[in-house]
């Protein structure tokens, strides 16, 4: 036990003052600082002011004032109406023109429509895909027509009020069993979302990046034969377990760090903006969520890190482990794929099966948790499968870990391990 | 009781017998010198010495008993293939091997700091092994071996690749350990070295034992063959001898094989015979670097 901990500490320390740590934890900080800031940083750089536009045609509709009207009434329209000068004349060389000096972004083009009906609508500029503007466009066209009906079927001013009122639909998830701890509301689901996506991405990258290091560092310790003091020096479990968790003790810091980090840049000042435009709340942040990420984090970090130390052991060049471990990097792809698959569909079969299934539990029954109200048995019976997993592949890797640090030279193949093993009696 | 034993420990690798039936005892004190050629079975003897894999057949017994995990503090290794940490400093990784050999870590900073003393490179505490030179490298994976004082040391190949001045000052950290009563286990390609340190030897070959003892005895028992002949004028005629099978003229004397005894006094009656004035003769006794080739043939190194 107490070489274990000098292992632990040795790995831990030897990584946590190196400097490539220190430089990916510093590109990590920065990273995540602009992500968050980003929509600020957009907002602050780019004007506010409201795009130009003008109206070819449709004389009689009186669109072009309706529109004026419309955006009359907003406080800080996004969109101005410019009035064109040769009225009757060539309007649409015109609008090109006043495209091309500047003074608008593009004109819409209104169409001869029958009597009594919306004429067609043509919205021209030189840009390409401004699903925005078109939205913008789209709803205030929507009004202009709703009013024109409307002033034409005589209802009271109440009347039109209650019209215009948008309908109320509130989501609400519940648990159908009602043996989950309870529903979410639609703030929380939207918070369950984020963090759930965030926290998938972090769990992920932290396997692969992490359980990489794992089997980097064992083959370095091979390839640079210290391997060869070590093993007489420590038992070889210890050993792999004291690497194993210490590594998993950085990635523990690196997490802390970027929880910290992320939570110091949302409250900035500056972005309570984005907190409220995401309707995130941190009322609705659920406690149980980050346990539960916590706890799947780790069982996800060992069940991949003791597949990579195994996998580690086997090499003897640090080039090659790149190419040894890319079975192992597919299985937490394919995890990760179905688990931001599942994220839109959580309740969906194949999510619920793979939920239970070792080496994909960690990622997709955490997106359960998040996004739906799996009962508890459940959870704990993807726990315990998951944790019973890894005492399998944690014996399993032991056996090929004490095999393969004493071989040296080409990969063994799976016959030759075998042999070795029974040769080494492990 | 020895500190080490080794008794008719065999072992297979599947079909391939990689050790049959050695067997070597090392006293306090001795360095036990382990030979053979490349691929001969001696990795594979000090890694069961180790405790790294168990033997097949036969049994190791360290001061007495089987093994247990209180080995990992008594026994130091050098291993063939040197290796250290290249990025982290000398002090902080042999610190954390002699505290993974169960030493406590204050106790170990003084042991390492007398050994770079005595190796006269104090001041490589504070630098990484990747700035060293291999000879440098070499003393401090020395240093790994036996910071943690361990009664039993393997050394394989404790001295390739170092410059002369390095080769004695390794040696003498060897003899001075001998002469502290460590058991050692010696392994090298290099004769003389063994000639010098060792008191008993062990040659393998092809996983069999082929030859064994006390060195003075082994060389007690190969017929002395070669003749070293110096003359002040030459002498002509040497090869008629009977019973010399070669001659080689050196700058200042002859050097002679004989296939029997008798025919060294034919020799030297032939050459006080011819005249001139021997300054020299001598019956030489063969080196271990020729009982090795004869025991083991050319052509496995």
């Amino acid at each position: 036990m107490n070489s274990m901990l000098t292992v632990i500490r040795f790995t831990f320390l030897s990584r946590f003052r190196s400097k490539s740590f220190r430089v990916m934890s510093l590109i990590l900080v920065v990273l995540l600082s602009i992500l968050i800031n980003l929509p600020t940083l957009i907002d602050k750089l780019s004007t506010h002011e409201a795009t130009g536009i003008a109206v070819v045609g449709g004389g009689e509709s009186r669109i072009a004032e309706r529109l004026e009207a419309y955006y009359g009434q907003q406080e800080q329209p996004d969109i101005r109406i410019v009035p064109l000068q040769a009225v009757g004349g060539d309007e649409e060389a015109e609008a090109r023109q006043m495209i091309a000096d500047g003074k608008i972004k593009g004109y819409l083009q209104i169409g001869a429509g029958a009597a009594g009906e919306f004429p067609q609508v043509t919205y021209k500029s030189e840009g390409s895909l401004e699903f925005s503007l078109k939205n913008k466009l789209q709803t205030a066209l929507q009004q202009v027509k709703t009013a024109t009906v409307l002033e034409d079927a005589n209802l009271t001013a109440a009347q039109q009020t209650a019209l215009r009122t948008p309908v109320s639909l509130e989501t609400v998830q519940i648990s159908a069993s009602g043996q989950a701890a309870g529903g979410k509301s639609e703030s929380q689901m939207v918070m369950a979302y984020a963090l759930v996506y965030a926290l998938l991405f972090l769990l992920y990258m932290g396997v692969v990046g992490f359980g990489n290091m794992v089997a980097m560092e064992i083959t370095a310790e091979k390839s640079s034969r210290v391997m060869e003091l070590l093993i007489t020096s420590v038992a070889p479990l210890k050993q792999m377990f004291g690497k194993i968790i210490g590594i998993c003790l950085l990635a523990l810091v690196q997490i802390a760090l970027i929880i910290v980090v992320a939570v110091l840049n949302l409250g900035l000042s500056g972005n309570s903006e984005l907190v409220q435009e995401l309707h995130l709340s941190w009322g609705d942040l659920q406690v149980s969520l980050i346990v539960y990420f916590l706890i799947f984090y780790l069982l996800g970090f060992f069940i991949y890190a003791t597949l990579f130390a195994a996998v580690g052991s086997l090499v003897s060049r640090t080039e090659e482990v790149g190419q040894a471990i890319m079975p192992v990097m597919m299985i937490i792809v394919a995890a990760f794929m179905i688990a931001i698959l599942g994220l839109n569909h959580p309740t969906a079969g194949y999510v619920k099966v793979m939920s239970f299934v070792p080496f994909f539990s960690p990622l997709i029954m955490f997106l359960r948790i998040g996004m739906t109200s799996p009962a508890v048995w459940e959870i704990w019976l993807a726990i315990a499968l998951q944790a019973a997993a890894i005492v399998g592949m944690a014996w399993i890797a032991a056996k090929i870990y004490r095999t393969g640090v004493l071989m040296y030279g080409k990969r063994p193949s799976l016959r030759e391990l075998r042999k070795a093993m029974r040769a080494f009696k492990v | 009781m020895l500190p080490l034993q080794v008794e008719q420990v065999t072992k297979e690798y599947g079909d391939k017998i990689a050790v049959n039936a050695i067997n070597l005892a090392v006293r306090e004190g001795e360095i036990y010198g382990l030979l053979g050629a490349n691929g001969a079975g001696k990795t594979t003897t000090m890694r069961m010495v180790l405790g790294l894999i168990y033997p097949d057949k036969g049994q190791i017994r360290w001061k007495g008993q089987g093994y247990r995990d209180e080995l990992r503090a008594l026994l130091g290794y050098l291993p063939e293939e040197r290796g250290l940490y290249p990025k982290i400093k000398v002090g902080e990784q042999l610190l954390y091997l002699a505290e993974l050999r169960g030493m406590g870590r204050k106790q170990a900073d003084r042991e390492l700091k007398l050994w770079l003393e005595r190796f006269e490179v104090p001041e490589y505490y504070g630098k990484r092994v990747e700035e060293l030179s291999k000879g440098n490298q070499q003393k401090i994976q020395f240093i790994a071996a036996v910071i943690h004082n361990p009664d039993i040391l393997i050394l394989d190949e404790a001295f390739s690749g170092l410059d002369p001045v390095n080769v004695e000052m390794l040696k003498n950290m060897v003899k001075l350990l001998r002469d502290a009563g460590k058991t050692i286990l010696f392994s090298s390609h290099r004769m003389d070295h063994v000639e010098e340190l060792c008191e008993n030897i062990c040659i393998l070959h092809q996983s069999n034992t082929v030859l064994q003892g006390s060195l003075k005895q082994i060389k007690a028992s190969f017929p002395k063959e070669r003749v070293v002949l110096e003359t002040s004028d030459p002498v002509e005629g040497l090869e008629t001898i009977a019973g010399v099978s070669s001659v080689d003229k050196h700058m200042n004397g002859y050097e002679l094989r004989i296939r029997e005894p008798q025919a060294a006094q034919r020799i030297v009656q032939h050459a006080v015979g011819s005249g001139a004035a021997v300054q020299r003769f001598q019956l030489m006794e063969p080196t271990l670097n020729e009982i090795f080739i004869q025991k083991v043939g050319r052509a496995h190194e």
